[in-house]
Formats: C-alpha cells, structure tokens, sequence
C-alpha cells in the first residue's frame, strides 16, 4: 500500500541555500536576501512524502521492482544484495512555486534565492525521510542504501511514469507528472532507496558524482 | 422519481470503496480498473449490487479513471457504456426497496493544469465533456464529479458537464489535514466556486476520514445553500502483514457520519477502505433521522483559487489600479503586451491592504479579450486575491470569467435592458458576483428614489435569469459634489435604502465625489466614512491613499471590527506620510557627497537606495550623466566581478535590480527620443518549456545595459519568435530552455528564424545545453550565463 506522511520543516540551513544560489561567498546583502527568501518561503512550503514498499530483484544489469523494469547498470549495481526496496515521492507543495514565480518575474534575485530555498528545503525533507526509513527498518534488521533518483546515472527520467503510476503522487501529495516527465511542483523528489540485511560503505551525494567542477560541489 | 426530486426530502446514501474490493477479487497493482467494466463485469455488479443490498440510493459507476487521457476514444466509449450497463444490472438483481439511481463517476484526469502544470483548462473541458456525453448516452441519471484536489480542474470539469448535459451534478473534493485543497482552496472558497456555477450537491470525500474532514464539513455547511456530501475513508490506512487495514469500523463509521448528518450534512457514503457493511451500518443507524432541512445562505462571497471574501459589515476594500485611464505608463505596458508592470501594480495593491483586485485593460487598440483573459491569467498565478473583472466587452468578460480559477466579480451591469440581457447569462454560467450601476436607458435617476426604482429592476430580472439577490453589488454612482451640491446626498440615501431596506450590498468607486476641488483626499475620505456609516459593503478605490486607508482603519476600529484595534495599531505604525518620504529621502541623501553613493548602493544591491539617492541626484544631474558616469561604472565593476568568479549570482542580480531602480527614476524624467538606444533583443523560453528564470535574468541584465528588450514569455512557438523577429528586424534573439526534452523546439525556432528573419543572429542557453550542443542545433552563440549574455549583445551591436 502507499503510504502518506507529512513532515514538519527542520530547520533552515543557510549555507546550504547559499550553496544552491551558487554563492560561495556572501556579502551582506546577499546573506539578508537569503534569509529574508527563507522566511517567506519557509510561511508556505508544506512538506509531504508518500513510499511504497516493493519486492526487488537485481539480475545482472536489470532491476525489477514489480512495477518497473529497467536495464541500467548504475542502478543495479547500486542495488545489488538489496531484497527489497522503498520508492518515494516527496514534495514541498505548490505555494512555494507561486511564491517563485512571483519573484521571478519581480525580483530576479530573490526568485534565484527562493529556488535555492526550495532545493535546500526538497533535500532536507528526503534526508528527514530517509533517517526515519533508516531508523524504521533497523528494527527489522535491514539497513537502507543512499537514495537513487531518475535522471541520475543511467536511470532515465522516463521511469518517473512507472513510479508515478505506482505512486499515485497526485492524488496522495498533490503531485504531478508532465508530458516532459518533469513534475509539479517543481520542489519534488522521487527516489528508490534499497534495503539490505547487510550494510554497505556505499559513497553518498556529491563524493559518487564524476563531475568534479560542478560549482554546486560540497567541499 | 428522479434524484432531482428524491433528494428533496430525503437523505440519500451513496456507495462506498471499489478498489480494495476489487483488489481482494485480484486486480493487480498499476491495472486499470475500469478495463474491469468488460473483463470482470460479474465482479463489478455484484460489488454495486451489494451496496444497493445494504440501502445505497446512489451507486457509482467504476469509471473512476476512465477519461480520454488515459484511454482512446473507442476503448473509453466501450469502458462507460458497460460500467453504465453494469451498474443497471446491479439494481435491478437488487432486491432492496429504496429509490436507486446510477451516478457516471468522474476522477481527476492526473495531470496539473497550467500555469504550474501542462495541461490547458480547455482541454481539460473537453476531455471531461466526452466522458460527460459518453454517460448521458448511456443512461446516467447523475454525474458524480469526486476526489477533485485542484480547484480549477474541478472547476473544468463541473464546466463541461453543465455544457453537456441537464443531468444533476455532484461536486466532492478531496481535502487534506490542514482542511485545503492541494492547490489551496479552502471549503468556503469551493462552495462559493462551484455553486456560482450550478452544482446541486457540494462535498468533501477520500483522503481522511470522518472524524478528520469534520472541520470541513462544518465550513460546507456554513457556506452552502445546496446539500452537502460527505464520503470519508474508514480512517487513517496502515499495512498489517502487507495487507492495507482501515482503523475505523463500520460501527465507528456509521456514529461519525450520522453526527455530522444530525448537523445537516444530507447525502452520505464512503471511499477508500469502506464496504457494503460501512453502508449498511450507516443506513442502519440513521434510519429514522430526518433529513436538517436545507438553509439558504444569504453570504454575498467571492472566490479566489486560495480564499473566500465575504461582503458584510467588514467593508471590503477593492483596488483600482489596474485600469489605463490616465495612466501613461500602463497603457504603454499593455499595448507593449508587458504583464510585468501589471503584476506589479497587483503586488503592491495587495500590500497596501486591498482584499479584491480591479481588471480593467480596456484600450481602443487592443484585442481586448485576450488581452484581459491573459491579464487574469497572469495575476492568478502569482496573486491569490479575487479579481474583479471589469470590461464592458461582454466577449471579453466571458473570455475572462470562463478563465478566472474561483468566483469573480464581475464589473458591470446597469439597468439597461441590452446590458442585462449581455451579463446575466454569464453570471448564470460562470457564477460571480455583479456589480450593478443604478442608473438605464434614461441616464442616471437625479433621486434616491429613482436610483432605488432601478435598483429593483434589476433584482427582479436578475430573479428571472435565477440569479439571487445576494449575487448582486449596488453602486449608487458617486457623483461630483463640486457641480452638483445634492449629488453626495443624493448617493448616500439611496446606498441606505438598499442595504437596509432591499437587504443588498452596495459598492461605490468614491474619487468620483471630489472631481473639480482642492485637496480631494478630504473630500473622498470624509465622503467615504459618512458611506461606511450608511452601511457601505465595500470601496473601489486607490489603497496608496493614506486618508483612505487611516478612514478605513478608523472605521473598523469604532465599529467593533478591529479586536484590540491591532489592525489600526499596525496600520498606523507602517504609515508614512508623503511629506514626510520626502524629508526622510533629503535626510539621507545630504549625507552622500558624491555620486560615488549611487555606485556603492548599485555594487551592493541596495534597490530602495540606488532608487532615492537617483531621484535627489536628478534635480541637480542630467539623467543620462547619472547613466554614464554613475550606473554603468557599478554595472561594470560587478560584471567584471563576475567574470572574474569573485562576485555571485544573487550579487550580480541584486545590483541589476538596483541600477533597475536608479533607471526607473531616470527614465520618469526622460521622454522617449532621449534614452538611450541600443539594439533591440527579442527573447524567448521556447516551446513546451515553462522555465524561464535563466531568461529573466537576461533579460534584467540587458535591460540594465540599455538594451531595447522584447520579452516573449514562457512557452513560445517557434513562429511567434521568428515572426516578431522579422517584424522588428532584430539583429539578435535569444533562447533558453531547461530540458532535454525542448532542444528539438529551440533547434526548429533556429530554423524558422534564418527563413523568416536571415540577418538576426540566435543566442541560446540554459541548463541542458553546451557549446557543442549549441552548435549542433545551429546557433550563433551559445551564452554559459547572463553575462556572457550581455557581452555576446555588445559584440552583435558592435558589429551593426
């Protein structure tokens, strides 16, 4: 069954915002449009997960998850030992879309602010999720793989349609699929997280990335 | 007997869930169920027959998703005529003795409308009208509109069935825990929406369950004239031993419903994880109650896509500033097709306090339907305020209104028979509420007692279209007081008369009264408080006016409309007289010796600054000096910064906005052969593609750098691009997209372009290209970022 759960906004990370404003360094000002971005953004955004639960099978370079078969090394490798797997979509909502396109069309600079806000706020809500995924599991003996996303790797956003379908995003998070297999709200996250009896010293975010002049990159 | 007519005087039950009871019978995860219709049809009936056995009046047909997105039109039509036929079957093998009647089921269609998602409202209509007509063809004696999340695709779908059929139409959507919609609406908002419209049944069903949706249901019940529905989910689901279990049970159920049926909720059933037995239990346990008679709500309301506003003794402030009448800079953004100017003048309305927003693009030049239609389109996306849509186009009105995501007002109807006979008719569609100016074919009555005469005309013909009274605005016509000495009076007497005695509300655009004196603000202010006193409902009326604003707050607060007068408290602690903006401006611009303080204010972005030293510095300094000199030095320190990596991107943007507003100034004071002329860009974020903040951006920069911008917007076809690029012989166009997925639509403008416009040289950007890829598609120039954006337009200048 699908599962729905709302979260509570964690804390804003600041620097984290900066970083996705492409700003390595702030002045000021900058730093008090961030923070005036976080505080508006933070009156409207309504943080939201739905999951699933699915048997995994990892064959080779092929990964089936009942609902969705796919030929892509990156990922089977990523999920190979797993026995199962969570899909989840998470979602901060569409007032924070509204909120960026006024600005975007007003004010350049805090619209740009207001996207950084939305990809620091979509990242924290999956790193909330996923600790509780971790957390929930452990009991069961079972140890959860970092998140794997379509569009990254070898896994093609295509399968964004599958996972929708299996989902039903619209109807439990207000999230929706374009002809593109872009969604909306823009802020949304789907992922595929393995689970496995044994653990495993898998790299996570930007260490396992090969674009190393990416001006996004940690560290 | 029809449901129409069995709904009258009694409670009537619906069904309850299919899935999971198709799930038991093994239909698997990600199946269509509807396709169940034809290769299950045993198991489909027998599930309606049940909930026909346990006193189900009205079963649903199984075409929850059976729409022409998901399915081709041979196989839908299929789909609804056995899921119809199904349904039939079902009541007749049942033996139960209760009226039964069968309902074509309508579910979302799954994708997000525009602005935020891809699919148009029309062909959102259109493909809810084959669904619509499929079911009239085969028999529905209802439609059943449900689990509906957004507003405007409810409000699509309600539009095409009322376009396609006479059927009674039930409306329910799916609430969430904060008691909105997923979009925002809120249940008062839904109710005055869908029934302005027509709905004769208005609910909440799915996503929570009883005890959950109570809230929700209360607000219904509140608001809405017409029955309210309500169909939970048997509670909150969890998975036990891989099994879906509800932790409601059918007796929990049955008491939770019928409490808030004793509260007068009328029609009742389930959704997901309830069963014949849940309906059976409910049935059961209200057996012998009767049904709360049905109220009618006398709430003069207009809707937005987030909120309701209700006309009352709160008066309701409605902002007149978009409109072009003696407004240079506005009929110049409109015929240039600038939304962007009119977002503003919304924004800044919004601030100052105003709860409805004026639309008013009426120019002789202009197509003004489509012009207004994407006007209101625009504000509905970043502005969550209900619009008052004012054209005396009746084309363009009803353009707009089909639209408008909510219930709009709709500005005007007057007492003429030729302009009733324009407006009632969509008032009757789309809903709204209309303002109607007392005055008809011999002009405007002298007297109260005439204005009055008219008023009640118009009421009783509004009565004749089935329009109710409390959908209807007065505005008696302020007259100026400075030709007529009675006009005022006049005015205020017939305002009275009609909120008390004719029980309506009333609105008047006040300035009018002022026309011809000194110091009008007096004038307006004092005639505003003696019409607030009189019972006025609300005020068409410029929100930047402090003696306005401070009568309106004042009002509220000695009249017991201002808990602890915080409201006027507030108001007061954020007013600043204009004298003293001026002092304030002069203060802190005596402190900056040199211009070099414009600069300093550019470089770190400061807009309000580089705005007011600008506007001091121009009643000493030539504006293009200040261009010069001051604004195009800082512009270039931090776009060198920039190149060099030791300025950002926020940076840069915040002192593009800046010299923005140091250029805004200027430009007040310059006419227009003296600004300064660089080429002309046109830009564009091309078809199928909705991201369009890189182009933004570009666009600021260029502007700031002088360059002559035509913005296109989001989405454009390729031969728009081309088209405008040949009409203004531009020598550059500039292209962004974000997605793979829209190169192919760039790679074709580029085309298209070199045909129609051979001189002009294409720029494109954006997340997904590269050099080579910009290459690969045939572009001049491939610009990695704003700034190479501008200096790419330098260089194409340059060589002119």
């Amino acid at each position: 069954m699908v599962h729905v759960r709302r979260y509570d906004a964690p804390p804003v990370d600041l620097a984290e915002v900066l970083r996705y404003a492409a700003c390595r360094q702030a002045t000021e000002e900058v730093e008090a449009l961030a923070r005036a971005a976080a505080d508006e953004g933070s009156k409207v955004i309504r943080m939201q997960v739905c999951w699933l639960e699915t048997p995994l099978q990892v064959e080779g370079d092929r990964v089936d998850l009942g609902f969705l078969q796919a030929e892509t090394p990156k990922l089977a490798q990523h999920l190979r030992g797993c026995e199962k797997a969570v899909v989840f979509a998470a979602t901060v909502g569409l007032e924070l879309d509204r909120l960026i396109a006024r600005y975007g069309r007003l004010s350049p600079a805090k619209g740009l602010m207001l996207q950084a806000f939305g990809a620091e706020r979509i990242e924290a809500l999956c790193d909330a999720f996923c600790a509780d995924l971790a957390a929930e599991y452990a009991t069961q003996g079972l140890h959860t793989r970092p998140r794997f996303s379509p569009g990254y790797g070898d896994l093609p956003l295509e399968y964004q349609r599958e996972i929708f379908h299996a989902l039903q995003c619209g109807k439990h998070i207000g999230l929706y699929l374009n002809d593109s297999c872009l969604m909306s709200p823009v802020k949304s996250v789907t992922a595929i997280v393995g689970l496995c009896r044994e653990d495993s010293d898998h790299e996570k975010g930007c260490a396992v990335c090969a674009k190393k002049d990416c001006s996004f990159r940690r560290g | 007997m029809t449901i129409r007519e069995f709904m009258k005087d009694h409670a009537v039950y619906l069904d309850g869930g299919m899935g999971s009871l198709l799930q038991a019978e093994g239909l698997r995860p990600g199946e269509h169920p509807e396709r169940w219709n034809l290769t299950h049809a045993e198991v489909i009936r027998s599930v309606h027959k049940a909930y026909f056995d346990a006193g189900c009046n009205v079963v649903n047909t199984n075409t929850f998703g059976a729409n022409p997105l998901k399915f081709s039109t041979e196989e839908l039509e299929k789909i609804v005529c056995a899921a119809m036929e199904n349904a039939r079957a079902a009541a007749a093998e049942s033996c139960a003795a209760q009226p039964k009647f069968v309902a074509l089921d309508i579910g979302p269609l799954g994708r997000l409308l525009k602005p935020y998602g891809d699919l148009d409202f029309e062909d959102a209509v259109s493909a809810f009208a084959e669904v619509v007509r499929l079911g009239v063809k085969y028999g529905a004696d209802l439609v059943f509109i449900e689990t509906m999340n957004d507003s405007y695709e409810t409000k699509a779908a309600l539009l095409a069935a009322k376009e396609n059929c006479d059927l009674p139409v039930f409306v329910s959507n799916a609430y969430g825990e904060d008691g909105k919609l997923m979009t925002g609406a809120s249940p008062a908002a839904m109710v005055a929406l869908l029934e302005g419209m027509g709905a004769d049944a208005i609910g909440a069903n799915c996503s929570l369950g009883p005890k959950q949706l109570r809230g929700v249901v209360e607000e219904l019940l509140r608001f809405a004239s017409v029955p309210v529905m309500l169909k939970p989910n048997a509670g909150l689901p969890r998975s036990v031993a891989g099994k879906t279990v509800y932790d409601v049970l059918p007796e929990e159920f049955a008491a939770e419903v019928a409490d808030l049926m004793a509260k007068g909720v009328r029609i009742a059933g389930g959704c997901c994880g309830t069963t014949p037995a849940y309906i059976a239990a409910l049935t059961e346990k209200t057996k012998d109650i009767t049904p709360v008679p049905l109220a009618k709500k006398k709430h003069t309301v207009v809707s937005s896509y987030t909120h309701a506003v209700t006309f009352g003794r709160d008066p309701i402030l409605i902002g007149e500033r978009i409109n072009p009448t003696g407004k240079k800079r506005l009929k110049e953004a409109l015929r240039a097709g600038d939304m962007d100017y009119i977002l503003n003048e919304g924004l800044r309305q919004q601030e100052a306090g105003v709860q409805v927003l004026d639309v008013n693009v009426g120019l002789p030049e202009i197509d003004e339907a489509e012009v207004l239609t994407a006007a209101v389109r625009e504000l509905q996306a970043i502005i969550n305020l209900p619009l008052q849509i004012d054209t005396a186009d009746a084309a363009a009105m009803e353009m707009a209104l089909r639209r408008y995501n909510g219930k709009a007002m709709i500005n005007s109807v007057n007492g003429k028979a030729e302009s009733m006979a324009a407006i009632f008719p969509l008032v009757k569609k789309y809903g709204g509420v209309v303002v109607a100016l007392t005055l008809d074919e011999e002009g405007i009555p002298t007297t109260a007692a005439g204005r009055i005469a008219i008023a009640e005309k118009i009421l009783k013909t509004a009565a004749e279209y089935g329009i109710d009274k409390k959908n209807i605005i007065f505005d008696t016509l302020a007259m100026t007081v400075s030709a007529e000495p009675e006009a005022a009076k006049v005015t205020l007497s017939a305002l009275e008369h009609i909120e008390k005695e004719l029980d309506c509300r009333t609105s008047l655009g006040v300035s009018n009264v002022s026309f011809g004196l000194p110091s009008r603000e007096a004038v307006n202010a004092a005639f505003f408080a003696a019409a607030l006193e009189r019972g006025l409902s609300a005020a068409i009326m410029n929100p930047h006016s402090g003696e306005m604003m401070k009568t309106y707050y004042a009002h509220r607060a000695l009249h017991g409309l201002d808990e602890n007068c915080a409201d006027y408290i507030d108001f007061m602690a954020r007013y600043v007289p204009v004298s003293a903006v001026s002092a304030v401006q002069t203060a802190s611009v005596a402190a900056v010796e040199s211009g070099s303080a414009l600069q300093e204010a550019i470089i770190k972005g400061l807009a309000e600054r580089a705005g007011t030293i600008t506007a001091q510095l121009l009643q000493t300094t030539d504006g293009l000096e200040i261009v010069q000199q001051e604004i195009i030095p800082a512009l270039d320190a931090v776009g060198r910064g920039f190149e060099a990596k030791t300025v950002y991107l926020p940076q840069l943007l915040m002192s593009a906005e800046a010299a923005k507003s140091a250029f805004e100034q200027i430009k007040a004071t310059m006419s227009a052969a003296q600004a300064p002329n660089r080429c002309c860009v046109v830009l564009a974020t091309v078809e199928g593609d909705i991201h369009d903040i890189g182009k933004n951006i570009l666009r600021l920069l260029l502007e700031n750098y002088g360059f002559a911008v035509t913005d296109l917007g989001r989405d454009v076809p390729p031969h728009t691009i081309a088209e405008t690029a040949a009409q203004l012989e531009a020598p550059l166009v500039g292209l962004s997209a974000l997605m793979t997925t829209t190169v192919p639509a760039m790679a074709e403008t580029i085309a298209l372009v070199r045909k129609l416009s051979p001189k002009t040289k294409v720029m494109v950007g954006g997340a997904v290209l590269t050099k080579d890829y910009a290459d690969a598609i045939g572009a001049d120039a491939y610009g990695k970022d704003a700034m190479a954006g501008v200096r790419y337009a330098e260089q194409v200048e340059a060589a002119l």
